[in-house]
């Protein structure tokens, strides 16, 4: 598992990121959610409030992450990369970073909304489960599908409007899944999500493959 | 040593030279290994290419023998084939001597005297 | 001269757009540091790409040091540099250092802080982007000689280099062959012959994806004469000399040794070229056919 882990890390610019990724960044959006929590006297509105600053950050903090620190590790066709890519051991690592991105996404989102949820039941009692797990789902929904646009069309304009939909959108959705949390809609998220996440990755690393066979014309000049 | 870089002399034909006239003068001694190719290249700052020919030329002037793996070491040499080559060299330079004297008219005893003079010195 | 092949090069060859790489049959000599030169374009880079593992796209076969090794144990026994975006850009000394520890096995982080130090980086925390071309080539440089491997592919590593520090390069590798005694050995693309001459062994010189010439130094120093003319006997020299060149005081170019009774009797000098001078008039010969 450390092997792993080093292996992903290796793809962040520096080790301090690390502090960043791992206890700032969801220190401080736990601590956001909880506080509406803590001050509100409904659960509708605490936990409405709450989250919707939830999502809406760990949407937008999802999208920085990536282009800061991973550099858009399969996306940017300029970092050729040739010291990972030259190694004996540098596809692995590629594929291994990819893997345990969307891993740390998951968990750390998991997380901060289970931190946020157990908060809320200490507050307002049970009951709101269900909601946190599926506006979980959507939120992981969008971030991976916003992410694969993003990546997909490397440009400013794109990228933030992509920013704003997608968090709008998660912030737009906790009122509705408040009222209307239910089975059936979270079963079926977390099978399309599965889907998408797996889908995105082989594709990645698919991408990540053809650097090794590229002959566009860009590469000529490049590489002759 | 001082190789020369722009003397018309290529450097390989400089250090074979140089090593030569240790080995003649008996400042190498019969059966000591040259330094290796790369590590003498490194000390000169030359490619490795160029001290392997040197080595080759001493080679083939008989006054070294490769061994695999081990390097270049120092023949023995005949003082008998020593003192024919510094018999030549001397003669060599005695020539020029008289060449230059005939250009300035100057006779051949007052050669001789200098010669003679010039020894004297020397010891 | 019996010499060991670290790289056997057959009928390697790689189409792009307008151009084809194609070398039947190159070997590169072990314990030896080889410079491939040639104009921009002429397919250097490709080819080292194609050594180095990061272009699998071609046809043809190569073989490294006996032959026996796997792909995976000749990615770590050869040590790579490029010309372009080596590192992820956003990385610093520290994330190189870590990420050579976790991509190569014998990568040691003392040796690459100790290489840093030798080559006066001192900026631990400057992410790559923010730094001079000179910089990044010694970061990569310090990143490569921080392993232990038995072969250097270098892509043109003295380009951005002060002449202090190609100088310091040129002892590098120096010290890199010597080590090896006569195993390790070392393969760079240069544009500047001059400078890199007084470390190089062994010469290729490509021209528009194939190799026209490759040698050693010494023997192509003996193969090829550099002979200077008058300028009125210009029209005979023209057919006899490689990269003929005339001006209104006279006229030069390489004759082929096997050729100099030719000169018979004509009013030239005879020289030893440089290398520099062997590579300019062989690639001019082969650029003028080729526009003519």
């Amino acid at each position: 598992m450390k092997e792993l882990l080093k292996m992903y890390h290796i793809f962040f610019p520096n080790k301090r990121w690390l502090w960043v990724l791992y206890v700032l960044y969801p220190a401080i959006i736990i601590f956001l959610a909880c506080i509406w929590n803590r001050f509100s006297f409904t659960p509708e509105f605490g936990i409405g409030m709450g989250t919707m600053c939830a999502v809406s950050l760990l949407d937008i903090g999802e999208y920085l992450l990536d282009s800061l620190s991973f550099y858009g590790i399969a996306a940017r066709e300029n970092a050729s990369m040739e010291f990972v890519r030259a190694s004996k051991k540098g596809m692995h690592a590629v594929k291994t970073a990819l893997v345990m991105d969307a891993l740390r996404r998951v968990l750390t989102t998991a997380f901060v909304l289970a931190v946020a949820g157990c908060y809320a039941r200490n507050c307002f009692g049970t009951g709101y489960e269900l909601f946190y797990v599926q506006i979980w789902l959507v939120l992981l929904l969008l971030v991976e599908g916003g992410l694969w646009i993003v990546r997909k069309y490397k440009n400013g304009v794109a990228t933030l409007l992509v920013l704003y939909f997608s968090s709008a959108f998660a912030c737009g959705s906790v009122p509705g899944i408040l009222a209307f949390a239910n089975m059936t809609a979270v079963i079926v998220l977390a099978i399309v999500l599965m889907v998408i996440m797996v889908g995105t990755r082989l594709h990645l690393i698919k991408k990540g493959k053809e650097n090794y066979y590229d002959c566009g014309f860009e590469k000529v000049h490049h590489a002759v | 040593m001082k190789i020369m870089q722009n003397s018309g002399v290529p450097i390989y034909q400089q250090i074979a030279e140089q090593f030569k006239t240790d080995i003649l003068n008996g400042k190498m001694k019969q059966g000591e290994y040259l330094p290796s190719i790369r590590g003498l290249a490194k000390e000169l700052r030359i490619s490795v290419i160029t001290t392997m020919k040197a080595y080759e030329e001493l080679e083939k002037q008989g006054l070294v023998t490769a061994v695999q793996g081990k390097g270049y070491y120092v023949n023995a040499q005949d003082s008998e084939m020593l003192r024919e080559q510094h018999m030549r060299k001397m003669e060599e330079f005695l020539m020029s001597a008289i060449a230059a004297a005939r250009v300035a008219g100057i006779t051949d005893k007052e050669l001789l005297e200098t010669l003679k003079v010039l020894c004297a010195a020397e010891e | 001269m019996e010499t060991k092949t670290v790289i056997d090069i057959k009928n390697v060859k790689k189409k792009f757009k307008g151009f084809e790489l194609s070398i039947p049959d190159l070997q590169i000599p072990q314990g030896f540091a080889t410079a491939l030169i040639g104009e921009n374009g002429a397919g250097k880079s490709t080819l080292l790409n194609i050594l180095a593992g990061i272009r699998l796209d071609y046809k043809g076969e190569l073989r490294f040091f006996d032959g026996t090794a796997s792909d995976e144990e000749v990615r770590e026994r050869i040590g790579y540099t490029a010309s372009s975006l080596y590192f992820l850009p956003h990385w610093d000394a520290e994330a190189i250092a870590e990420a050579g520890e976790v991509l190569y096995e014998s990568f040691s982080k003392e040796e690459f802080w100790k290489l840093c130090e030798d080559m006066a980086i001192t900026d631990r925390k400057k992410p790559i982007k923010k730094l001079s071309d000179g910089m990044k080539m010694k970061m990569m440089l310090a990143a490569t000689f921080a392993r232990k491997t038995d072969l250097l592919v270098l892509d043109e590593p003295a380009s951005p280099l002060d002449p202090l520090m190609r100088d310091k390069l040129c002892e590098m590798i120096r010290s890199y062959i010597e080590e090896g005694e006569g195993k390790k050995s070392v393969f760079f693309s240069t544009h500047n012959v001059a400078d890199m001459e007084s470390v190089t062994d062994y010469a290729v010189i490509m021209e528009k994806g194939t190799v026209v010439e490759c040698g050693f130094v010494e023997e192509l120093k003996e193969k090829y004469i550099l002979v200077k003319g008058e300028a009125a006997d210009a029209k005979r020299l023209k057919e006899l000399l490689v990269g003929f060149r005339e001006s209104a005081y006279g006229c030069e170019g390489l004759c082929l040794a096997e050729h100099l009774d030719h000169l018979a009797g004509m009013d030239v000098v005879k020289e030893t070229p440089t290398l520099s001078q062997i590579c300019v008039a062989v690639m001019r010969q082969y650029s003028l056919l080729k526009s003519a």
